[in-house]
């Protein structure tokens, strides 16, 4: 697909095409496996020192795309390209030494740090095996990461359990920044945090990326945090990017009528702003078997005969804007 | 005794503590709120703050190593913290249902979905029928002729039946599905069913649609906002999402550290809101279309066991004044506001007397 080749490719850090997740699910011992279309056919890239948001119901495959990218998981098909390197052609070893310059914070503070480790050799670890070095320049780093992150030296020699959710968020802000990556996958990173604490977490991750030069892929289902923190938006469902473009594309110019309902069920929290109500109907479908022809067309208001029988593709409406519809909204 | 101020619930000075090896938590520290019949009350704050205790003492399900220790909770006419237990099981589920926040969780796993509805609406009669005979002095069933039983079942099935089609599910496939085959958004819609079937004048929600995607919140909450209008039925709404407080409620609850801080309208708490951890609050929240800087709370939330002396709030506030950290604010009508509005706040800031 051409989505994303006409457009510059000097400042695109990260260039995925075609990629592909399929897991296989056996009902039982003897039968034939049946496909769960996790990724399917996602083309997009990722400007550099930019946030490319994916947004989506939970179901859609935002985790499993952005796992995929760092060949956390592997891929079924497609390849991924950072910079000028081609990620999957990577041998194990010569990946090994490429993750530290791609890194994760994962959803849940609670369990993506080791209990039993302090808060040193959890930030240190990277360090050890990425730039051998002596046991007083990494007090000296994890020192000053964590000064950056806003904790304190006198933490360093806590287990996870000392403290709380945004304070183990941090520590896992300071463990994938410490190793000075070039790009983070941000999975959920505050969905398991109170509000007051969510708008620190984002605002120090909104500094770092300017003082670093960071590039962020930021999944999440919330879309005020979206709308807050990303340039470029995909928003996904039942496996497929249906819409990307950037934020304004989506939030003003809404193409897809997936995107637009998923704004609006969002409730504004003013109650002056009235709510349309707008709503939904329905539930995701199983991804292994998807819906014939467009994959949201059960649910779509607009549904005609031929959403039931032809897939549309992603297509450029405005430059930069592509939606997967037969009949966008606002054309 | 002060005058009573909610028709329906009015709870006072309420206190709760869990005695822990660590020490004794103060979880509730004199909550105040209240709410007439039909209304809507929302209660937010985050993680920690006491919203989901005081759901469960207006339920009297506090259990062991919890107690309640102060105040009152008047219920109509009745203070249910003095009830005995087998007066309290005729009102819980009857005239006080409750929904909670993982619909599957809340389940049994090992019934199927309508038994489990039946089972819920034969427990309301009976225990209806027991303080019912205990009142007039005889036993509970004693003469009744066995044949009514089965009549009674019958139409038990049919009240099922009916509460499932209202709650927008289709009562052929779903009656016998066991909850583990249900997906999130139909087990909520089961719960409601099963909270509603009895008809009650209280549903106490807590965090109902957190654990779901927003197009399902979008639906839940629409359900229940025409299931609730229909029968006029008041909602105690506990949550942390602003959004669903602003869109649902009428009246709001804002607790901290155990302490309902400020109460009012919906329109007073988001267009003027005197406390300054509901400023914080509100301004920590995004929003879409409005990308301005977010503003935090500095701190962290206080260990309740040994909980700030005077306001607990006063560590973190950017408007501490010396004489927080002495005494606890009065629970206080705001000055120079409609009455209808019932804006009360607990703040020093706004105290006539000093």
């Amino acid at each position: 697909m051409q989505a994303t080749t006409e457009r510059e490719n000097r400042d695109i850090l990260i260039q995925a095409k075609h990629l592909k997740k399929l897991f296989a699910v056996k009902k039982n011992f003897y039968s034939r496996p049946l496909y769960v279309k996790a990724v399917d056919d996602c083309d997009f890239a990722i400007r550099k020192n930019t946030v490319f948001g994916i947004v989506g119901e939970s179901g859609s495959g935002k985790t499993t795309l952005g796992r995929v990218i760092l060949r956390l998981i592997e891929a079924t098909g497609g390849s991924v390209v950072f910079g000028d390197t081609d990620l999957m052609s990577l041998s194990n070893q010569e990946l090994r030494l490429f993750r530290r310059r791609m890194q994760i914070i994962s959803q849940d503070p609670y369990n993506s740090l080791h209990p039993r480790k302090v808060v040193k050799k959890l930030i240190g670890e990277g360090l050890k095996i990425h730039f051998q070095l002596s046991s007083q320049e990494i007090d000296e780093r994890v020192k000053n990461i964590l000064t950056l992150v806003g904790l304190r030296e006198e933490h360093m020699y806590r287990y996870p359990h000392e403290f709380s959710g945004g304070q183990r968020q941090r520590i896992a802000i300071a463990r994938a920044l410490v190793l000075k990556p070039e790009f983070i996958v941000l999975d959920e990173p505050t969905s398991a945090l109170d509000v007051s604490v969510q708008a620190i977490i984002l605002k120090m991750l909104k500094e770092l990326k300017r003082d670093f030069a960071l590039t962020y892929m930021l999944i999440t289902h919330d879309l005020a945090v979206i709308d807050y923190m990303a340039d470029d938006v995909a928003v996904m469902y039942l496996g497929q990017i249906v819409e990307m473009g950037s934020k304004d594309d989506i939030f003003s110019r809404t193409a897809h009528p997936y995107a637009r309902l998923l704004i609006d069920s969002v409730p504004p929290p003013a109650p002056s702003e009235h709510w349309s109500g707008k709503i939904l109907s329905g539930e995701i479908p199983s991804p292994i078997h998807v819906p014939s022809g467009c994959r949201f067309h059960p649910r779509c208001p607009q549904a005609q005969e031929i959403c039931r029988t032809k897939e549309p593709v992603l297509s450029e409406l405005q430059p930069g804007h592509f939606a997967k519809c037969h009949f966008p909204l606002n054309s | 005794m002060q005058r009573r101020r909610g028709d329906l619930l009015d709870v006072s000075g309420l206190k709760v503590v869990f005695d822990t090896y660590a020490g004794q938590v103060k979880a509730l520290n004199g909550v105040e709120l209240w709410m007439n019949h039909g209304e809507r009350l929302g209660v937010v704050g985050e993680t920690g703050c006491g919203k989901s205790v005081t759901a469960l003492s207006v339920m009297r399900l506090i259990e062991e190593p919890g107690r309640i220790t102060g105040g009152s909770i008047l219920f109509e006419d009745r203070d249910l913290v003095l009830l005995p237990e087998n007066v309290l099981n005729a009102i819980r589920g009857k005239d006080i249902a409750m929904i909670f926040q993982e619909p599957v969780a809340a389940l049994n796993p090992v019934m199927k979905v309508g038994a489990q509805i039946v089972e819920n609406i034969e427990c309301q009669r009976k225990s209806a029928a027991s303080v019912q005979a205990s009142r007039k002095g005889g036993p509970a069933s004693g003469n009744r002729p066995q044949g009514r039983v089965g009549v009674q079942r019958i139409s038990s099935i049919q009240i099922m039946r009916d509460m499932l089609s209202h709650v927008g599910l289709d009562w052929q496939r779903t009656e016998n599905l066991y909850p583990h085959e249900l997906s999130g958004g139909m087990a909520q819609r089961v719960m409601i069913a099963m909270a509603l079937s009895s008809k009650p004048k209280l549903l106490i929600a807590d965090e109902p649609t957190s654990a779901l995607d927003v197009t399902i919140q979008a639906q839940i909450l629409n359900l229940l906002n025409s299931l609730v209008r229909e029968t006029q039925t008041a909602v105690l709404l506990i949550t942390h999402a602003m959004g669903v407080a602003a869109q649902f409620c009428d009246f709001i609850a804002v607790m901290y550290a155990g302490n309902v801080v400020e109460y009012g309208s919906i329109r007073v708490i988001f267009n003027n809101p005197l406390h300054p951890y509901t400023k914080g609050l509100l301004k920590a929240v995004p929003k879409i279309g409005k990308t301005d800087e977010l503003q935090s709370i500095p701190g962290i939330v206080p260990d309740l066991i040994a909980p700030p002396d005077g306001c607990r709030f006063h560590p973190r506030c950017p408007y501490r004044r010396p004489e927080c950290d002495k005494a606890q604010p009065r629970f206080e009508p705001a000055r120079g506001e409609a009455e209808t509005d019932r804006h009360h706040v607990a703040c020093f800031l706004y105290q006539q007397d000093q």
